[in-house]
């Protein structure tokens, strides 16, 4: 880190210790926080992708009531900001669930009084799903009506239609925006910190109240969402490139430049990049 | 073609004009540091010397724009609270600010911000001093310097009826315990689990009030705070929370200062000891009920 100092422009009001930056870049609390909200992230993300298919068909198909509910929802949690909804979920539910429901009789209001985990996850997952739900909406409505006509043609109802035919056409279209929703989700993992969910941001935060290194530990964090995403963006281009066979592989720096969405060539056409 | 392109042209337009107005509206941070021009004349004579006491301030370079900018995490009652009749500051620190600040003839300006960027904030010249029930300990001395001014310890609050029958600390291992993410109940309840066979689970909110809806939300068996702010939080939902009643080692509050403001830090000490001497101190705390912490005691 002694070489970083040399970073320290000369302009800089204040020295920034990249010693401390260091020290506790690996510290356990720290990496701890890292795989929790490499974990939530992860859960979360799979969580919304499952309620996204799940609420998308009803609503493209116009199937009454389910469609109209599934609207509701994603209406609602995509207009309520993120931080809200977790607010919702872990302070709200169990302050205003009812003691008992004289209609059922399982009902325990204990189980309504999620864990900071429990809030967070389930608050981001819903939160995505709405989310998921109009991207894999707008995937199945990028397959052309003719191949409904088809299936049915085929003697399939349309849900067979939608599970045999469309959904595996859309699938292609819908990799790249649920890609970009899975590095957003993992920055937005770290709103969890309000509801005492102990991810990356909170344990840096928890560290820079007792030493006052704030800048130093939030590039701490910051360093660590880097790694999260970059990796991830590797890994999205080639799930992307496994679905487009026909196109040249390249070698490692073709795959670099795809990953980070920088231009092939300078006079490359359209639809190279991401 | 040329539609389109229009189109785009008009939502262009369109959106330039709404952030527009976004800045426009949004921004009234700059607005109070203009009135430093403005200062009212009248208590300060051509040479500086305030026309209410003896006290020169002059010299003190924070001051100069006649305001006393104080930065506060104003969600703290009955220490510094929102009065929701008024929108304006209110509470114990706004107070003794508001003497301080007539006794050196300056305006005094609240700034409110979360509590664990008080002092980074402090440090970068954002405000001239904390007030803001900041407890003085031996880390946060190393990066300031305190004026103190009042006595505090730690105060438990439960559900109301006391389920977990929890008297004293030691009753919370085991526990869930809410406190505010930066505060030394957070310290206290780490230390506390040196001591526990079975550990605390701290839940750390970032700010008191969201601590206190853990604890009526039942996420949390107790929340720790400062004492008048335990109690305070209690009365104000009695039937919900009550408080138990164990002061935990009392401590003083300091008014934080940089470490190089040491004219601001002299003449402040003079004003709080004059508004000691005269009672205005004494009145202060009467009127907040609050003379259990008095710094004389």
């Amino acid at each position: 880190m002694m070489l970083l100092d040399l970073l320290q422009l000369p302009i800089l009001a204040r020295e920034f210790d990249w010693g401390t930056v260091g020290e506790y870049l690996f510290r356990d609390s720290i990496r701890e926080g890292a795989w929790r909200t490499l974990q939530l992230s992860v859960l979360a993300q799979i969580g919304g992708i499952i309620l996204g298919v799940v609420t998308a068909v009803p609503r493209n198909l116009k199937i009454p009531v389910i469609g109209q509910l599934f609207g509701l929802y994603v209406w609602f949690f995509r207009g309520t900001p993120l931080l809200l909804q977790l607010f919702i979920w872990y302070f709200a539910l169990p302050l205003y669930a009812p003691d008992e429901i004289a209609w059922l009789p399982f009902y325990d209001p204990d189980l309504l009084r999620l864990s900071s985990f429990q809030a967070a996850l389930i608050g981001l997952a819903v939160n995505e799903g709405a989310y998921m739900s109009e991207i894999m909406r707008a995937g199945i409505e990028s397959i052309e009506t003719g191949q409904m006509d088809a299936a049915k043609s085929l003697g399939m109802t349309r849900l067979q239609a939608m599970r045999h035919v469309i959904l595996p056409q859309a699938a292609r279209v819908v990799v790249p925006p649920t890609g970009n929703e899975f590095n957003a989700m993992l920055k937005n993992s770290s709103l969890a910190y309000v509801i005492s969910y102990q991810e990356l941001l909170f344990r840096s935060r928890a560290i820079y109240v007792n030493n006052f290194k704030v800048m130093e530990l939030l590039v701490v964090a910051s360093l660590w969402y880097l790694f999260f995403t970059t990796v991830w963006s590797f890994i999205q281009a080639e799930i992307e490139q496994s679905l487009r066979p026909e196109q040249e592989r390249g070698g490692v720096w073709q795959r670099v430049r795809r990953a980070l969405a920088l231009p092939e060539r300078w006079t490359a056409g359209g639809g190279e990049s991401r | 073609m040329y539609e389109t392109v229009r189109k785009f042209w008009l939502l262009g337009l369109v959106a330039l004009i709404v952030a527009a107005f976004a800045v426009a509206c949004g921004d009234d941070d700059d607005e109070d540091g203009d009135d430093g021009d403005e200062t009212p004349a009248a208590t300060e004579p051509a040479d500086g010397t305030p026309a209410g006491g003896e006290i020169e301030i002059s010299g003190v370079p924070e001051l100069e724009d006649g305001t006393l900018t104080v930065g506060s995490d104003i969600a703290y009652p009955p220490i510094e609270f929102i009065d929701e009749a008024t929108g304006d500051p209110a509470g114990l620190d706004i107070d003794i600010a508001n003497a301080l600040g007539e006794v050196l003839g300056v305006e005094v300006e609240f700034q409110n911000t979360v509590f664990d960027g008080l002092i980074q904030e402090l440090l970068g010249e954002r405000f001239d001093i904390i007030m803001s029930a900041m407890s003085v300990n031996p880390e946060r001395d190393e990066q300031v310097d305190f004026i103190e001014y009042f006595n505090a310890g730690t105060g438990i609050i439960v559900e109301a009826g006391n389920p977990e029958g929890i008297q004293s600390a030691e009753d919370l291992c085991g526990l869930n315990v809410a406190a505010q993410q930066g505060t030394i109940q957070v310290d206290f309840l780490e230390s506390l689990n040196e001591t526990c066979d079975e550990p605390v689970n701290i839940l750390q909110f970032q700010t008191d009030p969201e601590a206190v809806q853990a604890l009526l939300a039942g996420q949390a068996d107790a929340e720790l705070a400062d004492y008048p702010v335990a109690a305070y939080s209690a009365s104000q939902n009695e039937g919900d929370i009550e408080l138990v009643p164990t002061n935990i080692d009392p401590g003083p509050y300091g008014i934080a200062l940089r470490p190089d403001s040491d004219e601001l830090e002299d003449v402040l000490q003079q004003a709080f000891d004059q508004i000691v001497e005269d009672g205005t101190y004494d009145e202060i705390l009467e009127k907040w009920n609050l003379t259990a912490g008095s710094i004389e005691s």
